[in-house]
């Protein structure tokens, strides 16, 4: 279904006792884990160092610690990845399709803006100023684009975030089909979101406090003393679902 | 296809106005087929020949100063992710005015005085960078610093024309922008460091090209946002720098064209390339016919033209109903 738009070779992801500074702040502490291909979700309140964890995986913070990615550091595996923003402000007179010739930089000719469009559906928003599209579709043109570069680590800053139900899906489609060859990391909010992973890190004042498989680790005892809040956990089917409890 | 015609507009607004430099003047105007014929089959020792031959070395000049701001002023708002920067805002204006007025003021001649206002530029610059490179060459940075050092030189300016004898009427001339006293020899340099300035530009296009997604996105895709800025800048730096020394400070087409370029053409680097050569080429060449003919004998500063030219053209293109809400 994806083809030319995933690899078949993911690759992993080695985190070993990373910390950021940034100015006098430490805003991640000792983190250490390891992913092998798949799809991880991180969770945790805001500010809590989600998105630093994912600037790291990208290569564009300086840290303490060892990050692998495809067995290159950080820094060396950029090209090889692709980063998704939580939300991306550019040039007002940009359009959709110059968004997606500025991911496909160092791509050439071999891809056209246009056939990405076509081939995530997206046909109707070409010619439009990307910086007047609806949050759903900021946000599905920022993914194409990202995958059209064909990455073998795919980071997803807040992928639901902005999104209607009918996008939710889509997306989250989109995510699973591409985890099969491609090594995704995503930061959610919605603990529904996280547990579609194969992986999940909770991440709570620049700690990882826990990380396992969704079953294990989306619970409402752990996200309570992470959040300070009244969780529910609500059977749907075999899974529990947490929900916050008004 | 609606690209492609404003392209192919600007290009045959171009070369009217090409021709028509090269017909007006205040010696004597010449119809553009006179003056045609005249250069290509024109006796080498008929004065009409050499005056068309004048011109035209004077629209090359234009051109390239066009050319050159325009393209500087594109790479500088992208490098530093601002609309409204212009590559003035690297401090080399008010260096290379500096060089220039100590040039005077020391009795240096012609054509020393263009290398110490180039050298003027060039040094105002590398403080800028130096500068900014402490706060780790953010566009802040390089924004912040530009505007303080600017303004600083701008004061000594004031001072130095201030103290200036009688070369102030020479430093008028100059500070106020002219092309009229360019030569082949000026011509030929503005076209060699503008055109090899052109091509380090284009061998960087596709890392500018991702820089519309702004600096984060562009790192993580292996873009050396860093090393970019800083040879990107500098070629922009060199390019003005000598544009200035020979010209004078010319104003408002660093902005304007690439504003013109980005309303018609899109945010496509490549395409913006193009147009900004074009409209820059096109607001010089135009503004200096206007120079010619408005002054009644008498040449007016081009930097006069250009502003009054490119205000009201910036201002028509922000404040443009349906663009105002979305900038």
């Amino acid at each position: 279904m994806l083809e030319g738009f995933s690899n078949s070779n993911p690759c992993d992801i080695r985190v070993e006792d990373v910390t950021v500074k940034v100015e006098d702040t430490i805003v991640l502490r000792g983190v250490s884990f390891k992913v092998e291909g798949g799809l991880t979700a991180f969770i945790g309140p805001n500010g809590a160092g989600k998105t630093t964890l994912l600037r790291v995986l990208a290569g564009i913070l300086d840290y303490t610690g060892v990050v692998s990615l495809c067995g290159l550091d950080a820094r060396r595996a950029r090209r090889l990845t692709s980063y998704v923003p939580a939300y991306l402000q550019v040039d007002p007179y940009a359009k959709v399709e110059d968004v997606l010739e500025a991911y496909l930089y160092d791509v050439g000719s071999s891809r056209d803006p246009l056939d990405v469009l076509r081939f995530f559906g997206l046909e109707r928003l070409r010619g439009r100023r990307f910086n007047s599209l609806s949050g759903g579709e900021h946000k599905l043109v920022l993914i194409a684009g990202a995958l059209a570069r064909n990455p073998r680590v795919l980071l997803l800053d807040e992928p639901f975030s902005h999104l209607d139900i009918a996008n939710q899906v889509k997306v989250a489609k989109l995510i699973r089909e591409v985890s099969r060859g491609t090594t995704i990391v995503m930061a959610v909010h919605e603990p529904f979101y996280a547990s579609i992973a194969d992986l999940v890190g909770v991440i709570s004042s620049g700690r990882l406090v826990a990380f396992g498989r969704p079953e294990e680790v989306v619970k409402r005892n752990i996200l309570e003393g992470v959040y300070g809040v009244t969780l529910e956990e609500v059977a749907l089917g075999s899974r529990l679902l947490v929900v916050p409890s008004l | 296809m609606r690209h492609l015609l404003y392209l192919l507009f600007f290009l045959i607004l171009y070369f009217a106005l090409l021709l028509l430099s090269l017909s007006i003047g205040v010696y004597r105007v010449y119809t553009p087929f006179e003056a045609v014929s005249l250069l290509l089959w024109g006796d080498s020792s008929n004065v009409d020949r050499a005056v068309v031959e004048l011109r035209l070395w004077r629209s090359i000049a234009a051109t390239m100063v066009g050319v050159g701001l325009a393209v500087s002023g594109l790479i500088i708002q992208r490098l530093l992710g601002n609309p409204m920067a212009d590559p003035y805002i690297l401090g080399i204006s008010p260096g290379a005015a500096l060089g220039y007025l100590s040039a005077l003021a020391f009795g240096l001649g012609y054509p020393v005085w263009y290398l110490v206002a180039f050298l003027g530029g060039l040094a105002a610059y590398a403080t800028v960078i130096s500068i900014a490179s402490i706060a780790g060459l953010t566009s802040l940075a390089l924004i912040v610093v530009g505007v303080a050092l600017s303004y600083a030189l701008s004061s000594l300016l004031v001072i130095a024309i201030f103290l200036l004898g009688p070369q102030l009427g020479l430093a008028i001339v100059w500070l106020f922008g002219t092309i009229a006293y360019t030569s082949k020899t000026e011509s030929t340099l503005l076209s060699v460091v503008v055109l090899v300035g052109l091509v380090f530009i284009a061998v960087n296009r596709g890392a500018l090209t991702a820089l519309l997604l702004g600096e984060e996105v562009s790192k993580a895709m292996g873009v050396n946002v860093e090393a970019l800025r800083l040879s990107m800048t500098a070629t922009a730096a060199f390019i003005v720098s000598l544009i200035t020394a020979v010209s004078g400070p010319v104003g408002f087409v660093g902005l304007t064209a690439p504003w013109v370029a980005r309303v018609t053409v899109g945010a496509s680097f490549n395409r913006l390339l193009v147009a900004s050569i074009i409209v820059g080429a096109i607001l010089v060449i135009g503004s200096d016919i206007i120079v010619r003919v408005v002054g009644g004998g008498r040449e007016l500063p081009l930097t006069a033209i250009t502003s009054l030219v490119g205000a009201p053209l910036l201002l028509y293109l922000s404040v443009r109903g349906r663009h105002a809400g979305r900038l």
